[in-house]
């Protein structure tokens, strides 16, 4: 099946379109030098397809960027992080693997995109060649991967530093390395926070035309339900560590089944419906170390019964959706 | 026969009761020698604030609308131009204790040593309070701002606080001057969704209650939309389009206006529908000849808007926009400096 005609709708709808990512059962636990192990994400499962946009939204604190580079295997050694459960990039396992193993598939199939393209680019190297040195090895060209990346391909371009390019150029250098690769997956943790609205834009269309052209599984970590609800097929809600919601986009956005979605959703502003007063969320996102007993959202959810008292599981509440809640239907 | 004469963009010379840039342009230099470079952040601009108003200022990054507000608070000396507060010039930072402002990142504004009972003592006492009146007054003014009960918080680091905590501490560090106006840049950009709708209330309920007038900061169009007065769209150091709410949204005018309500990000609208600007905002050391919007403008023509720079035009009511292609009176729009100064 091809999921390039009709991108989107296809790719989500399909099941036989082959997963490139699928994590199950995954549990980080960290332990950073004098404080007590926590477990910033728990109980995670997670699928990517080809030529998907998944998007993973929540707050500071839920636990998104930690379960993304968990994923790719990025979690930084001074956490002393634990990984249970099952990883598998491209049909390959890694949970179990080796760390060479491991290695070697997050090199080759899997891609990074963080949120400061300075993080990523050396200062010294000029862009052409730094795009070159992973793009020639796998057989492609900087000018291909420029032209499609929206950036100019001329030489004068290719031979500028890094610090000569603004924000929203300096991404798209970023993503033209992160396609250099071929890579079946790629992961972009807040890719466009630090640009302007406008470049925000270009950039978000940019991944979502790359994941129908080139059939990658793109999976964009945001803190913004807004962006990620324009250009990701499918959505999973995170909070407090687990992943609260999850469904194809426009039916969650349509008619969200878990509390926190619908109080995230009603905390926005909105530029169509300035007659919308926005609400804020009672409370805060409880400290990793000291969960409430229950549904971790029900100190802060107006939904809130007796059954709540013990932890829901996620269920499902509608084609291809699952909520973790009990009350979801009183939504 | 007499002309009519051009309706002017704003209401009678609102020498009372206000805070106005006037003509402010401010200039940096960067680099030495053959490098040396100027940079134009702000370019003759005329804001007005008033009292119980907010007025928004929106723009991209490096569009100059920081240095704007540190303009309006007397942080930055203007190159050009004055900056009168009820019709008389003045200068230094607060300008005489008549504004306050407030940053982007609450937790930066606050000295991490003290506790916020020291922080907001600090401020009283600076105000005026009376030593024995102080905690009272501090008090008060955490209460006001959410913060409560104030006995709780008072030996409290900011680091101990949540981030929305933080910016209500400087809130009230900002309430205790008692300022007429107060400039808040960028206030909720680096707060979570769920808080930043908090702060927002926060700051209206100042407006309401204090008939402070606000110069909101911002990048979001759709925070303006909810919450302000006038909207003033920057670009390249230049207001480009300005009015009320309503006619600034009701009818955008302005195509870097027009193309910055469809970048923005929304629940209810279809990210296909929008047409997105083409290239990467110009930097401020080359601004761009004629119009500053031209390269990335979607409906430049040429070589008019390569050529000619656009005086503002008034559109409606205090509705302006400056474009050679806004509005009826496209045909007469012109390029001369002069021109462009006196309907401003």
């Amino acid at each position: 099946m091809n999921a390039v005609d009709g991108g989107a709708v296809t790719a989500s709808a399909s099941v036989s379109v082959p997963a490139v990512v699928e994590v199950e059962g995954l549990r980080v636990t960290i332990s950073p030098r004098g404080g007590r192990p926590v477990a910033p994400v728990q109980d995670v499962d997670l699928r990517i397809r080809r030529g998907e946009v998944v998007g993973l939204v929540g707050e500071s604190g839920s636990g998104k960027t930690m379960l993304a580079r968990a994923v790719a295997g990025l979690l930084a050694p001074g956490l002393r992080p634990r990984v249970e459960g099952r990883i598998h990039v491209l049909d390959r396992e890694l949970g179990s693997a080796s760390a060479a193993e491991r290695r070697a598939t997050l090199r080759t199939d899997l891609s990074y995109v963080f949120q400061d393209p300075n993080a990523h680019l050396n200062p010294t190297t000029r862009i052409g060649d730094q795009v070159a040195e992973v793009a020639v090895p796998n057989g492609n060209r900087v000018e291909d991967l420029f032209r499609s990346v929206g950036l100019p391909t001329t030489e004068e371009f290719a031979r500028r530093y890094p610090h000569q390019l603004s924000g929203g150029m300096k991404q798209r250098v970023v993503i033209a390395c992160a396609l250099a690769k071929d890579p079946g997956v790629i992961i972009a943790d807040e890719p466009t926070t630090a640009l302007d609205v406008t470049i925000q834009a270009q950039v978000l269309r940019l991944l979502r035309d790359l994941a129908t052209t080139r059939e990658v599984g793109i999976l964009l970590v945001s803190h913004d339900l807004a962006a990620i609800g324009q250009f990701c097929d499918s959505v999973a809600v995170m909070y407090a560590g687990r992943i609260v919601e999850e469904g194809p986009t426009s039916a969650i956005l349509r008619t969200p089944r878990h509390p926190y979605t619908k109080a995230l959703m009603g905390a926005l502003f909105d530029i169509h419906t300035p007659e919308h007063r926005p609400v804020a969320i009672p409370g805060s996102v409880p400290a990793l170390d000291d969960p409430p007993d229950g549904c971790r959202f029900g100190p802060r959810c107006g939904y809130r019964t007796e059954h709540c008292d013990d932890e829901p599981e996620l269920i499902d509440v509608g084609p291809g959706r699952r909520s973790r809640c009990w009350n979801w239907e009183r939504l | 026969m007499t002309t009519t004469p051009r309706p002017t963009p704003q209401d009678p010379p609102p020498a009372r009761e206000t805070l106005a840039l006037d003509g402010v342009s401010v200039l940096f230099r960067t680099g030495s020698g053959r490098r040396r470079q100027q940079v134009t952040a702000a370019d003759e601009v005329d804001l007005t604030l008033r009292p119980g108003t907010i007025t928004a200022l929106v723009g991209e990054s490096g569009s100059g609308k920081s240095t704007l507000g540190r303009v309006a608070c007397g942080l930055q000396p203007p190159s050009a131009g004055t900056v009168r507060l009820d019709g008389a010039p003045v200068s230094g930072p607060g300008l005489g204790g008549a504004v306050q402002m407030i940053f982007q990142n609450p937790a930066a504004s606050l000295n991490p040593k003290m506790t916020v009972g020291r922080i907001l003592g600090h401020a009283a006492r600076q105000a005026g309070t009376g030593r024995a009146l102080v905690r009272d007054v501090v008090s008060a003014a955490l209460t006001e701002v959410g913060i409560d009960p104030p006995d709780r918080y008072l030996d409290r680091h900011p680091h101990e606080l949540s981030g929305g905590q933080q910016q209500r501490v400087a809130i009230a560090r900002a309430l205790l001057h008692r300022p007429r106006f107060l400039v808040a840049d960028e206030p909720t950009s680096a707060l979570d969704v769920s808080v930043r709708v908090q702060i927002i209330d926060l700051l209206r309920d100042v407006q309401a209650r204090h008939g402070t007038g606000i110069l909101f900061i911002t990048h979001d169009l759709s925070v303006v939309r909810a919450i302000a007065d006038r909207v003033a769209v920057v670009y390249l150091g230049r207001i480009v389009e300005s009015g009320t709410a309503g006619e600034v949204f009701g009818s955008p005018s302005h195509p870097y206006t027009k193309a910055l309500l469809g970048s923005t990000p929304s629940l209810t609208a279809a990210a296909e529908d929008a047409e997105l600007l083409r290239g990467e905002p110009a930097n401020a050391v080359e601004r761009p000849t004629g119009c500053h919007f031209h390269p990335r403008c979607p409906i430049a023509e040429q070589p008019r808007c390569a050529d000619h720079d656009p005086a503002p035009i008034v559109l409606d009511g205090t509705h302006t926009a400056r474009c050679h292609l806004a509005g009826p009176s496209l045909a007469v729009a012109d390029s001369n400096p002069v021109e462009a100064r006196r309907t401003s």
